[in-house]
């Protein structure tokens, strides 16, 4: 099982803040984003960045059971 | 000697004066401040309100690192960040970056290279509110996973 969180941009489009996963083995944050983004295209014009644990991590970074998933949008604190 | 570095996110108001004082250390001659606050006019767009959203720990240990790669490229004594978060009213302040030196110079290049950096990394979202409608703010800069 793996958790996914949303913030801000991408949470109001998925209408969400977190689900759970089941991903198959080797799965990585790419296959989920693909998913993702097939239910919610509004999502397809934003540039995504992914974090696995809090670190920010490349989309082909293989997934393991209780990782902790992020998606979200480019960042503008400050 | 102990570091003062603090790193820390806010719901209430930020006390500048106090951020800045905390980040003093005796060897010091100079701490730059940023004060960070909410724009009224952006491009000619008025903003009612602003709201501030954050991957709290996540925010956290990116600001942590963010000062240990200070450290290491500026001849700085101590930092302090607090940023803060939920809906803030125009003018009100958003993020304080206090950097404190044994010289000026140091201080100034390290607080200007501490904003790009939180602006480009750390994960806080800014969310702003107008006469006619919101709109979530996306950064424009890429970031490289270390």
């Amino acid at each position: 099982m793996i958790k996914a969180l949303f913030f801000g941009l991408t949470a109001d489009l998925i209408g969400s803040r977190s689900t759970d996963l089941d991903l198959k083995d080797h799965a990585t944050p790419a296959n989920v984003l693909e998913h993702l983004v097939a239910a919610y295209p509004e999502l397809a014009p934003h540039r995504i960045l992914i974090a696995v644990n809090e670190e920010y991590v490349y989309a082909d970074t293989v997934l393991h059971d209780g990782d902790e998933l992020a998606f979200f949008s480019a960042v503008s604190g400050g | 000697m102990p570091s003062k570095d603090f790193f820390e996110l806010a719901t209430s108001p930020i006390d500048i004066t106090s951020v800045a004082r905390r980040v003093v250390p005796p060897e010091c001659g100079a701490t730059v401040t940023l004060d960070g606050y909410v724009r009224q006019f952006t491009r000619g767009r008025e903003t009612l309100h602003l709201f501030y959203e954050a991957y709290e720990p996540m925010a956290l240990r990116e600001m942590q690192k963010l000062i240990g790669q200070a450290h290491k490229d500026f001849d700085i004594s101590n930092i302090g960040i607090v940023h803060r978060l939920g809906r803030l009213e125009v003018g009100e302040t958003s993020v304080v970056i206090s950097v404190a030196a044994p010289h000026r110079k140091a201080a100034f290049a390290a607080c200007e290279w501490l904003i790009r950096e939180l602006k480009r990394t750390v994960p806080i979202w800014k969310k702003e509110i107008y006469a006619d409608g919101e709109e979530w703010i996306e950064g424009e800069k890429d970031v490289t996973p270390i």
